[in-house]
C-alpha cells in the first residue's frame, strides 16, 4: 500500500503541500513579515505593497502575517480535535469490540443515540452548556464525532479478533491486555489514520465556523474563522480581508479531502473487471 | 400496512422521550442555580439564602429528579417552555414563534433550490458519465465540500450585493429579495451531497438487470432513463432529501447569522452568548423532534411508495 | 439467418486491455437450435451482448454480424434498438431481477409492445392474455396486475419467454435461462424450450450445462477463453471431441449429465 502511495503523484504533491503549510505555521515567527498583533490605525486598509503583500486590515495589521500566524490555531486545533476524537472513539470502539457482551450493549446504545442527533445542534448545545471558549469548542467537536469512530473501530476490531493469530495468542494464554495492545491495535492503526485524515478537513471547517460566529477562537487571535468574522464588517471597504482567509481555508480543506480520498482508494482498491 | 405504521409510530415514542430527557438533563447541568436566576429575572435585588430555599420549594426544585422531569414534560406538551432569562417579559414560546417564520421560509426556499438544482444535474451527470459536463460538476462538488458555508455567504454578499448591487446585503427588509442569497448559500452546502447521491444511485441502477432487460426489449433510451432508472433512484433520493430537512433547518443557524436574518438560528446564537438556557433548550428540543418526525414520516413514505416493501407489511 | 464473422470484443480498462472475445465466426440457419457451450467467463454471453449492441463505450467491437444480409454491428443505435426485442431478442439469466419492481407485469409487457407495434390497448391486453395462456400461466388477468416480486421465478421466466415470442422474433437468444432457478422450475422451463424447438423457432442457446445442451441442441459450439474451440452436433462433441478443452469438459460433466438425463426421463 505504501509503495503505491509513493508512486501516486497527486498524493505526494498534496502531502508535500500540507507539510509545507505546517512548517510555515511552525516557523511563523521567522516567516511572517510583521507582528500579527501590531496595530497601525493610520495605515488601515493599505493596498498591496512590498511591505504588506496582502495589504492591511481594519486595524492596520498585516493580513499576510495574520494568515501565517493563523495556521497555528487553525491546523493545531483541528489536529487536536481529531486526536481527541480518535482517542475517545478508539478506546470506546476497542472496549466494545473486544469485550462484547454488556459492555458492547451499553456503548453501542449510547453511540446510537449520539448518531441519531443532529450533530450541528449538539455542538451548539455543548458550547452553550460549557460556555464560550476554544477548549469547549474542541470538547464539543470530540463529543459529537467520537460515536461515529467508535462504531467503525468496533467493526474492524471484531473482524480482527476472529483472525487466526489473535485466536492463537489467546490459546497460548497471553493476557487480554497484551493481545489488545500487541495485536489488535497495530492492525487497525492504518485504518484509523485514514479515517482521521478524511476528517481533518471537516474539523477545520467546523472549528472555523464556530470561531466565525464568535463562539470559538476570540477576536485578536489570528485564526482564519475569527479573521473572517472581523472581515465581515469591512466587506465593502476591504474585500481582500475576506478573500484571503477564505481562500486559504478552501485550499487547505481541499488538500485534506483529496488526501483522504487517495488514502481511502489505496486502502480498498477497487478491482477492475 | 396500518399495522406497520402503528408500529413505527410506537417506536418513535421512546426516542422522543430520550431526546426530551437529554434536554431536561441539559438544563439541569448548567452551572447556575435556576432559583437564583428566577429571582434575578424578577428583579429581586437582595437574594438571601432563605429566599432561595423558598423559591426552590415554589418552583418544585426540591422534588425528586424524575418528578421534576415529568412536570417539565407536561409543561412542554402544553407548549409552556418557560420564560427567557434575558427578557423576562417574553416567554420562550413567543420568542420561538417570532423567529420561526423567517427560518422556515429560508429552509423552504433552500429545499426548493436543492431539489431543482441537484435533480437535473445529478441526472445528466449520470447519463453523460465522464463527459465534460460530468467532470466539471464533479470538480465543482469537490470544491464546494471544502467551502465553509459562512464564507460562501460572504463571497456572494460581496459579489452580488456590493459589487453588482443587485440584492440587499442583509436583514429581512426587502421581502423575498432578502432571502435569495441566504437560500443559495444554504442550498449550496447540500446540493453537492445530493448531486453525488443521485448520480451514484442512477449509475448503480443502470447496472441492474432490469435495465439490461429493458434494453433487450428494445425500449427507447429516453423511456428507460426517465421511467425506469430515474424513478427507481428517485425513490431512494426523495427519502434521503426528506430526511435531511431538519438538518437543513439546523444548517440555517450559520447563514442566518451571516445575513443577519432574525430567525431561530440568530435567536439561538444570541441565547448562547447571553446564556439564555431555556431558549437553547427549547431550540435543541425542537430540532430533535423535527429529526425524529421527519425520519418517521419519510420512512413511512418509503414503504408506501415501494410496491415491494408495501406487500411485506 | 444470422452470420457472425471475425467478431472481436475488447474491454478497454483504465489499466489494461482485456480481450474477451477473439475472432469468432459462426452462423445459424432458420429453424435451427444452436447451443453455445462454455464455462462462465468464456465470453459466450459477451458475444451475444456485443451482437445485440448492449455493451457500453468501454468495449470495442470489430467484425461483422449479418442478420438477413444486414450488418447489425454497423447500424446506428436507434435502428438497432428497433430491431432489438422485435427481430432479435434475448431471455436473460435471472428472471427475478429482470423486471422493474415499481411497475406491474402487465405494464411492462404493454410498454414493450407499444414500442414495437401500433396495436391499441385492447389488442395489447388481449394478446398478452393469449400469450400467458400459451405459456400455461393460470389466471392471466390476475398475473398482469401483479408486481414482479409477487410472482415466482419460473412464472417470470415464462413471462419473459412470452414477451420475447409475442413479437415473432427471427432469432431467440437465451442466456443461461436455467442457472438462476431451482430444479423443478428448471424442468418446466426446459420443457418450454423443447416445445419452442419443436415449433422450429430459431434459437441461440447459451449455457454451461451439458445436460441442458443435450436436450435441445441441433448443433453445439464450444467456447473457451474467448475462442471457439469445437463445433458439431451434440453426439459428435460427446463421442469425438476435437479439442482438449472440450474433452475435459465432457469427461467432467458426463457423469452429472447422465444423472440429469435419467431424472428427466423418470419425470416424463
Amino acid at each position: 500500500m505504501l509503495r503505491r502511495l509513493l508512486n501516486h503523484k497527486g498524493f505526494l504533491l498534496t502531502m508535500g503541500f500540507i507539510l509545507f503549510i505546517t512548517l510555515i505555521g511552525i516557523f511563523a515567527p521567522v516567516v511572517a513579515p510583521h507582528d500579527p498583533y501590531v496595530q497601525d490605525i493610520m495605515n488601515k486598509y493599505a493596498p498591496f505593497s512590498w511591505q504588506f503583500p496582502l495589504g492591511t486590515d481594519n486595524l492596520g495589521r498585516c493580513i499576510l502575517s495574520r494568515l501565517i500566524w493563523g495556521i497555528r490555531p487553525t491546523l493545531g486545533l483541528a489536529f487536536l480535535t481529531m486526536l481527541g476524537t480518535i482517542a475517545l472513539g478508539g478506546i470506546m470502539g476497542l472496549l466494545s469490540g473486544y469485550f462484547r457482551g454488556p459492555v458492547d450493549e451499553i456503548i453501542m446504545r449510547i453511540v446510537d443515540i449520539m448518531l441519531s442527533f443532529p450533530s450541528q445542534i449538539m455542538v451548539f448545545a455543548v458550547v452553550a452548556l460549557l460556555g464560550v471558549d476554544v477548549r469547549n469548542v474542541i470538547l464539543a467537536n470530540v463529543f459529537i464525532k467520537w460515536a461515529w469512530y467508535a462504531r467503525m473501530i468496533r467493526t474492524s476490531v471484531i473482524q480482527h479478533t476472529d483472525k487466526n493469530f489473535v485466536l492463537y495468542s489467546r490459546v497460548i494464554g497471553n493476557s487480554e491486555r497484551f493481545i489488545l495492545f500487541k495485536h489488535i491495535l497495530p492492525s487497525i492503526a492504518s485504518e484509523l489514520a485514514v479515517l482521521a485524515s478524511l476528517d481533518i478537513g471537516w474539523a477545520i471547517i467546523n472549528i472555523s465556523t464556530l470561531s466565525f460566529l464568535g463562539l470559538g477562537v476570540q477576536a485578536p487571535i489570528p485564526e482564519w474563522g475569527a479573521m473572517l468574522n472581523e472581515a465581515k464588517n469591512a466587506l465593502t471597504t476591504n474585500p481582500i480581508q475576506m478573500l484571503a482567509p477564505g481562500i486559504a481555508t478552501v485550499v487547505l480543506v481541499t488538500a485534506f479531502n483529496f488526501l483522504g480520498d487517495v488514502l481511502r482508494d489505496a486502502l480498498d482498491p477497487k478491482e477492475e473487471m | 400496512m396500518i399495522k406497520y405504521i402503528t408500529k413505527r409510530l410506537l417506536t418513535a415514542i421512546p426516542l422522543l422521550l430520550t431526546i426530551s430527557f437529554v434536554c431536561f438533563v441539559f438544563i439541569n447541568a448548567i452551572p447556575s442555580d435556576p432559583a437564583e436566576v428566577a429571582l434575578r429575572v424578577n428583579q429581586v435585588t437582595v437574594i438571601s439564602e432563605e429566599l432561595l430555599e423558598q423559591t426552590r420549594e415554589e418552583m418544585g426544585l426540591n422534588d425528586p429528579y424524575l418528578i421534576r422531569y415529568f412536570n417539565w414534560l407536561i409543561d412542554c406538551l402544553r407548549l409552556d417552555f418557560g420564560i427567557s432569562y434575558v427578557n423576562p417579559q417574553r416567554t420562550v414560546l413567543s420568542e420561538m414563534i417570532r423567529g420561526l417564520p423567517n427560518t422556515l421560509q429560508l429552509a423552504c426556499w433552500s429545499l426548493v433550490l436543492v431539489v431543482v438544482i441537484s435533480l437535473p444535474v445529478g441526472f445528466f451527470c449520470a447519463v453523460y458519465k465522464d463527459s465534460l459536463f460530468d467532470k466539471i460538476m464533479r470538480t465543482f462538488i469537490f470544491m464546494t465540500t471544502a467551502m465553509p458555508a459562512y464564507w460562501v455567504g460572504l463571497l456572494l454578499m460581496w459579489i452580488v450585493s456590493i459589487k453588482l448591487d443587485l440584492l440587499p446585503t442583509s436583514g429581512m427588509s426587502d421581502g423575498y429579495k432578502s432571502l435569495i442569497l441566504p437560500s443559495i448559500t444554504v442550498a449550496l452546502t447540500y446540493v453537492s451531497t445530493f448531486i453525488r447521491l443521485i448520480r451514484t444511485n442512477m449509475l448503480e441502477n443502470m447496472k441492474q438487470d432490469y435495465v439490461l432487460y429493458a434494453n433487450v426489449r428494445g425500449l427507447k433510451q429516453s423511456s428507460i432513463l426517465a421511467k425506469h432508472v430515474l424513478r427507481n433512484s428517485l425513490h431512494t433520493c426523495i427519502v434521503a432529501i426528506g430526511m435531511s430537512v431538519p438538518q437543513l433547518i439546523a444548517g440555517t443557524i450559520v447563514v442566518e447569522n451571516v445575513f443577519a436574518i432574525p430567525g431561530l438560528g440568530t435567536l439561538c446564537i444570541e441565547a448562547i452568548f447571553n446564556r439564555d438556557f431555556p431558549i437553547i433548550q427549547t431550540y435543541v428540543l425542537f430540532i430533535g423532534i423535527l429529526f425524529v418526525s421527519f425520519n418517521l414520516l419519510f420512512d413511512i413514505i418509503q414503504t408506501v411508495i415501494d410496491p415491494k416493501l408495501r406487500k411485506e407489511f | 439467418m444470422l452470420e457472425v464473422n471475425n467478431l472481436n470484443v475488447t474491454y478497454n480498462g483504465k489499466r489494461k486491455i482485456n480481450h474477451i472475445v477473439r475472432d469468432i465466426s459462426f452462423s445459424i440457419k432458420e429453424g435451427e437450435c444452436v447451443v453455445i457451450l462454455g464455462e462462465s467467463g468464456s465470453g459466450k454471453s459477451m458475444t451475444m451482448k456485443a451482437i445485440l449492441g448492449l455493451l457500453d463505450n468501454s468495449f470495442t467491437i470489430t467484425g461483422k454480424a449479418l442478420l438477413n444480409e444486414q450488418n447489425i454491428l454497423e447500424m446506428d443505435k436507434e435502428n438497432l434498438r428497433k430491431l432489438r426485442g422485435k427481430d432479435i431478442t434475448m431471455i436473460l439469466q435471472n428472471p427475478m431481477t429482470c423486471f422493474d419492481t415499481l411497475y406491474r407485469v402487465g405494464y411492462q409487457m404493454k410498454e414493450t409492445l407499444k414500442t414495437h407495434t401500433n396495436w391499441n390497448n385492447l389488442e395489447i391486453h388481449q394478446k398478452s392474455i393469449d400469450m400467458l395462456n400459451i405459456m400455461q400461466i393460470k389466471s392471466p388477468e390476475e398475473v398482469l396486475k401483479k408486481y414482479p416480486h409477487q410472482l415466482s421465478g419460473g412464472m417470470l421466466q415464462r413471462i419473459m419467454i412470452g414477451i420475447a415470442l409475442m413479437l415473432n422474433p427471427k432469432i431467440l437468444v437465451t442466456d443461461e435461462p436455467t442457472t438462476a432457478i431451482d430444479a423443478i422450475t428448471k424442468f418446466e422451463v426446459m420443457k418450454e424450450f423443447q416445445r419452442l424447438k419443436d415449433n422450429h423457432t430459431t434459437m441461440l442457446f447459451i449455457t454451461h450445462d451439458l445436460g441442458v445442451a443435450s436436450l435441445i441442441a441441433d448443433r453445439v459450439i464450444v467456447m473457451n477463453k474467448g475462442k471457439i474451440v469445437d463445433e458439431g452436433t451434440f453426439a459428435q462433441i460427446i463421442s469425438n471431441p476435437k479439442d482438449n478443452y472440450t474433452r475435459l469438459l465432457v469427461e467432467k460433466r458426463i457423469a452429472v449429465m447422465n444423472k440429469f438425463k435419467t431424472s428427466m426421463e423418470v419425470v416424463e
